[in-house]
């Protein structure tokens, strides 16, 4: 798999790069901003891009908004952002799309999970932090506009944000896939989510939870 | 104009040298004439010249004032009066001068004459005469009151007491009546200048009654002295001295340097002298009397009581009488100061601001223009009542405030005389309290501006600095740390051994959990939710929270102190409730009302909390951005924290 990495912490980058191609990807361009990243994206024409949300020039959220950019230009290019801590401006409207991931940092030390997660991303799925995962769907957060999910709703909810399978969920909550079937059923009903077979209906599920409107939706 | 000085000049030519005649013949007559020319009285007739050289000045100071001449027709009036009486008795003697019959004829009714050079000064003083007829009419009466005396009594023996036979008699009788008429009009001439005369002319007019009035003491102290048996030149002395020399001394200084002294001052200071010498003498003498006839004891202790009495009563009794006389002597001084002394009283009874000193100065000195300045510590210039900079134009009359040697601010006349300013120093000097009030209230003012200021930049300089350490945390150290775990990562993909493979896994655990401290450290310095806003970053703490935290958020202005500082006193108060209240349900409500941003925390725990107990870092911290911290915690009825900010 061909990846562009834009980050620009110079130690980060080195590492990830060595993490991705001792996992037997080629790292085509490493960039430092999201000028540089806009550029090289356009010339390399990557699978994935890994992508830093907060980068120079400005130190905010560049790297997200040269994302979205590269979207418009190239729609359906995988995008995979990474930040240091949970940032969600300008990333929600990116996850509804597909082919999108948000992780924090550190779940590179979580080799497994991260390059599971490059996978995912670049075969056009997604990809939520489950700390991401955590703060968005606080049962806290819900106002009385909302419907109330009940607690294992609410698990499985995250767990599919976070972009696993029916099986990786059924796998996790050691239950059957049947029952995380009907649960996400559950969920979509209440949450009004059309039962149309896209693979994204998990993420734009948790949006709508969030009190945000996808497109289309 | 110059015509005008001119005749005023030729006048004193005039005078002065009828005077200089006059007083040669009585010279003469005193040396060379015969013997009952009494010759005591001349070493007083040299006072005569003394009207006429002040005229002279007046002349020279004031070319155009009447008063000049005035005086100088006092003296001649007075010494030629005396040279025609002079020159008449030498008829009696061995050798009669030449005409001296006929100077003999007219001496004993030419006496009325020598008013006339006061009734001229009286009816001129200060401006010339007073327009109308009525003034007119008393102007041509005096001399015509004295003509007909004059006549009345011509030819008459001097020495003789019985009235002048014939048509005479009803003729002096109408003549004096007529001297009466005419001097009383002239003193009403006095008194109306005086009601509706100027600043100015009131200000002339105080002198020559000062003058005035010591006239009548000393012709008072005059007759006591006769009666010792003093003889009569040296008794009558001080009086000749008081109306020729006092008087127009008086006149003198009222047209030429009426300023030179606080004139009202020493009005009121020498009536009320002579008042208290006449009460207590009064005193002494009744005290006297009551134990000389009441208990008949020894003379010497009568007096000895008496003395002590009277020196007992003599300082408080010249007080009161001073505050008295000074009230009708000047009464706009008394008014003004009674004015200003109210307003201290206000001021010290909390009914007045002493800000409004200036208004009250302006209306106590009557002059609606001045403006009352202020020197405040650390504030160049000058400066208004309302601390704005009030730059004192040059040339500009005023007068200035002390304490000790510093100035501490500046009275601005518009209306300026020597009188004037002295009225507005005593004014000013009577407000000290409410001024120094004022300018300490500016002063403070000015300092706590000052701490406001420069605590507002220390917090936002703290906010900076909680954001940079914050940055630093996550761009810096995180960064680092994280780079080490990738390394270590990579070392494992390249280690068959299992053994190894696990304790490198195991490094990587403790990194991993380094960068989630790090991250926890860094989120207690400041929230980097808080860059999605107050809401997002309070919902966060929501989700981190043990027991259940009800979040309503209004949209707030983006100001990074204020979210930054709700957020801290919210999350504080929030972790208190869980800590301390053994809450079980905490709820967070942030509101905009009115430009201020209300946090309120409320929980459902054991409450109690003490007004000072362990709040004090939530105090600061709210009154550090210049907000204000209320807290209600009954016992078991719950807490609620509620933070303006």
């Amino acid at each position: 798999m061909r990846v562009l990495v834009a980050e620009d912490s110079v130690l980060f980058r080195e590492g990830l790069t060595r993490l991705l191609r001792e996992a037997g990807h080629e790292v085509v361009a490493e960039v430092g901003d999201a000028d540089a990243l806009m550029a090289s994206a356009r010339a390399t024409r990557p699978d994935l891009c890994v992508v830093d949300i907060r980068m120079p020039p400005r130190m905010d959220s560049d790297g997200a908004l040269a994302a979205r950019a590269l979207r418009q230009e190239v729609p359906g290019l995988p995008i995979l952002l990474l930040s240091q801590h949970i940032e969600t401006r300008h990333v929600l409207d990116l996850l509804t799309e597909g082919a999108c991931g948000y992780l924090l940092k550190d779940r590179v030390l979580h080799l497994e999970d991260f390059l599971d997660a490059v996978r995912r991303v670049a075969a056009g799925g997604s990809a939520l932090d489950p700390e991401i995962v955590k703060a968005l769907v606080s049962p806290l957060r819900d106002g009385p506009r909302l419907p109330m999910l009940s607690p294992r709703e609410l698990e499985v909810l995250s767990l599919a944000a976070e972009g696993h399978s029916n099986a990786g969920i059924a796998r996790r909550l050691v239950v059957s896939e049947r029952t995380v079937e009907t649960h996400m059923r559950g969920v979509f009903f209440k949450l009004g989510i059309a039962d149309a077979d896209t693979s994204h209906r998990r993420v734009t599920a948790v949006l709508v939870y969030l009190g945000r409107t996808p497109p289309g939706a | 104009m110059r015509a005008v000085t001119r005749a005023a000049g030729r006048v004193w030519v005039g005078s002065a040298t009828l005077v200089a005649v006059a007083a040669a013949v009585v010279i003469a007559a005193a040396v060379l004439g015969p013997a009952g020319v009494v010759a005591e009285w001349e070493a007083v007739g040299a006072l005569d010249l003394v009207p006429v050289a002040l005229g002279w000045l007046v002349l020279r100071g004031a070319p155009t004032s009447p008063v000049g001449p005035a005086l100088a027709w006092m003296g001649t009036a007075t010494v030629t009066v005396r040279a025609v009486e002079v020159w008449g008795l030498t008829a009696a003697g061995p050798g009669p001068w030449w005409g001296s019959h006929v100077a003999a004829f007219v001496g004993p009714g030419v006496w009325p004459w020598q008013l006339m050079g006061f009734f001229a000064l009286v009816l001129l003083f200060p401006k010339g005469l007073a327009p109308g007829r009525v003034w007119l009419a008393v102007a041509v009466l005096g001399p015509a009151a004295a003509l007909m005396i004059n006549i009345a009594l011509a030819g008459s023996d001097p020495r003789a007491q019985e009235m002048p036979a014939g048509w005479r008699t009803p003729m002096l009788l109408v003549g004096l009546l007529l001297l009466l008429v005419a001097l009383g009009g002239a003193v009403a001439c006095l008194v109306v200048r005086f009601r509706r005369g100027d600043e100015l002319t009131r200000l002339q007019l105080r002198w020559v009654l000062l003058a005035a009035a010591s006239v009548p003491v000393l012709l008072a102290v005059s007759w006591v002295v006769v009666d010792l048996g003093v003889p009569g030149p040296i008794a009558y002395g001080g009086f000749l001295i008081g109306i020729l020399v006092l008087v127009p001394a008086a006149v003198t200084l009222a047209v030429l340097r009426h300023d030179l002294l606080d004139i009202e001052q020493l009005i009121s200071s020498t009536v009320a002298v002579l008042l208290t010498a006449v009460a207590s003498a009064g005193l002494f003498a009744t005290v006297v009397w009551v134990l000389g006839s009441g208990l008949a004891g020894p003379s010497g202790l009568g007096a000895t009581a008496a003395s002590f009495v009277t020196a007992l009563c003599l300082l408080p009794l010249y007080h009161r009488l001073h505050g008295v006389v000074s009230r009708v002597t000047d009464r706009e001084r008394t008014v003004m100061l009674a004015a200003v002394r109210e307003f201290v009283e206000q001021v010290r009874d909390g009914a007045a601001a002493p800000e409004q000193v200036e208004d009250v100065l302006r209306v106590a000195i009557a002059d609606p223009g001045a403006r009352l300045t202020l020197v405040v510590p650390g504030t160049p210039g000058h400066v208004d009542l309302r601390g704005e900079p009030a730059p004192i134009a040059t040339g500009t009359e005023h007068v200035s405030l002390r304490t000790h040697d510093a100035e501490v601010g500046v009275l601005v006349l518009t209306r300026a005389s020597s009188r004037r300013r002295r009225l507005a120093t005593e004014a000013a000097r009577a407000a000290r309290l409410p001024i120094e009030v004022s300018r300490l209230r500016l002063e403070l003012r000015a300092a706590l501006e000052d701490v406001t200021a420069s605590r507002s930049r220390l917090v936002a300089a703290v906010v900076d600095e909680r954001r940079r350490l914050e940055q630093d945390l996550h761009d810096g150290a995180q960064q680092s740390v994280l780079a080490i775990g990738m390394r270590l990562q990579s070392l494992r993909h390249r280690l068959t051994d299992p053994l190894l493979q696990a304790e490198v896994d195991s490094a990587v655990r403790a990194v991993a959990d380094s960068v989630v401290e790090l991250r926890r450290i860094a989120h207690g310095v400041r929230p980097r939710r808080l860059d999605d806003g107050l809401a997002a970053a309070l919902h966060e703490l929501a989700s981190d929270s043990p027991v259940p935290l009800d979040v309503v958020v209004a949209d707030l202005p983006p100001d990074d102190m204020l979210v930054t500082t709700a957020y801290l006193v919210a999350a504080e108060a929030v972790a208190n409730a869980w800590k301390h209240a053994r809450a079980q349900r905490v709820a967070v409500t942030v509101q905009r009302c009115g430009g201020r941003t209300r946090v309120e925390i409320t929980d459902d725990g054991i409450g109690g909390v003490g007004p000072a107990a362990s709040l004090t870092a939530l105090h600061d911290r709210v009154a550090s951005v210049g907000g204000e911290l209320d807290v209600v915690s009954p016992v078991g009825g719950g807490t609620r924290v509620t933070a303006v900010i």
